[in-house]
């Protein structure tokens, strides 16, 4: 692993909260530990050689920057009206037969509203079969217009599932 | 300290533990998301809290004594429409782990569940990231009952409880992801054909007359899973396809 990925996978932890973390490859062993005061702690790997590499960059962790790509900022909250022309728009369709679900779990929010800009890529929706889950993907860039299918709901190949208006 | 895997080509290279996380897929998924993961990273944890058992319910687990894991794959090589592979290579690798411990009474219960006898002994909850029509990441879960002794209910049991002395944890990690790792190369290489009839050889009522509950109740065989990971049941010699919510195991 390199400094540069050490580094992120550390902001990475530093983000989720999570009380303690002990990574292990075959270079070296860390643990990273939060307390009153977020404070990083090295213990010496098994062997010396690579750790003095891990060290410093690990000792140079500031908490993180929030460094998130501010959305591009939003246009005029359009809120499209129903009778509007269609054909304009990218619709995300389900790769699979399965149930259509818009949260990860039922605690949660739902991935996407209408009205919300994704980007590509952005998780839009899980399909699920068989006990296999499958986060669906944004393949376009835009702002969610319309969401077909209800949650939970049984969808089947190609079976449209959001609208996207790309522009 | 242990040294790290040393029997496996990329499975638990990276190690994650968690003293105590949620839910070592949702750490994973979100390490994937992050980007810069590779394949046969592994989330370990001594304490989940909010594990993933069916969508909604929880898989409960004394702290410190079970295995409880998630491990990073690529499997770019599967097709969405073949995903039900991946679930039966790496229930495979668990139950090429746990047979010679337990024997003959290691059942893989149909979809994801692991059971011994009728007792559930753990489970494997997959999460795939697609791209295109191919799978990108799947995040692997697996949790295996190990040293727990005592549960709230009687349908779940432990390595323990079953073989009556505790085992060391690493030990059983150490195995299941070589186990695993083979099966998954087994996959990627030959696509299902050693695959498909293992499976089929340790499937929980497998070709045995049981009860079953779709519309009504009825007996039938399980003669297979379709390709979409459907169960195939013989019922009064006509074959019917069953998704998973269309039928319940009985008796």
């Amino acid at each position: 692993m390199k400094a540069k990925e050490l580094q992120e996978l550390i902001s990475f932890i530093s983000d989720s909260g999570l009380e303690e973390v002990n990574i292990e490859t075959e270079e070296f062993k860390i643990k990273v530990k939060r307390s009153a005061e977020v404070k990083t702690v090295v213990e010496s790997a098994p062997q010396p050689v690579p750790i003095a590499n891990a060290a410093p960059v690990v000792a140079a962790t500031p908490a993180p920057a929030a460094a998130t790509p501010a959305a591009e900022p939003a246009a005029a909250p359009s809120a499209a009206p129903a009778a509007e022309d269609e054909s304009k728009y990218v619709t995300i369709k389900s790769p699979m037969i399965g149930t259509f679900y818009r949260s990860p779990n039922p605690e949660s929010p739902t991935f996407v509203n209408v009205g919300d800009k994704v980007s590509a890529g952005k998780t839009v929706c899980i399909i699920e079969a068989m006990k296999l889950f499958n986060e669906i993907e944004s393949e376009v860039s835009g702002t969610i217009v319309k969401v077909l299918v209800d949650d939970t709901s049984p969808v089947e190949y190609d079976q449209p599932l959001f609208l996207v208006d790309p522009s | 300290m242990h040294k790290i895997f040393a029997n496996t080509l990329f499975a638990g290279k990276q190690v994650i533990s968690l003293p105590t996380c949620h839910s070592t897929n949702d750490i994973a998924a979100a390490l994937v998301s992050k980007g810069g993961t590779f394949e046969g990273t592994l989330v370990i944890t001594d304490q989940q809290t909010a594990g993933k058992g069916q969508r909604g319910n929880q898989w409960e687990a004394e702290p410190g004594k079970n295995l409880t894991f998630s491990l990073i794959l690529k499997p770019g090589f599967l097709n969405i429409s073949q995903q039900f592979a991946l679930n039966m290579a790496v229930s495979l690798g668990v139950h090429d782990t746990l047979f010679p411990l337990l024997g003959d009474g290691l059942k893989v219960k149909w979809p994801n569940d692991i059971y011994f006898f009728d007792k559930k002994l753990g489970g494997i909850l997959i999460e795939n990231t697609l791209k295109n029509n191919n799978i990108e990441f799947s995040v692997v879960g697996v949790g295996i009952n190990v040293n727990q002794e005592k549960f709230s209910t009687a349908k779940a049991t432990s390595l323990t409880q079953i073989v009556g002395s505790p085992f060391e944890l690493r030990e059983v990690l150490s195995t299941m992801l070589q186990k695993i790792e083979v099966r998954y190369l087994q996959l990627k290489e030959s696509g299902e054909s050693k695959i498909r009839p293992d499976y089929l050889e340790s499937l929980y009522w497998y070709n045995e007359p049981h009860t079953f509950l779709a519309e009504d109740y009825f007996t039938g065989l399980i003669k297979g899973i379709d390709p979409i990971g459907r169960l195939i049941i013989e019922r009064e010699s006509n074959v019917q396809y069953f998704s998973l919510k269309e039928v319940s195991f009985i008796e």
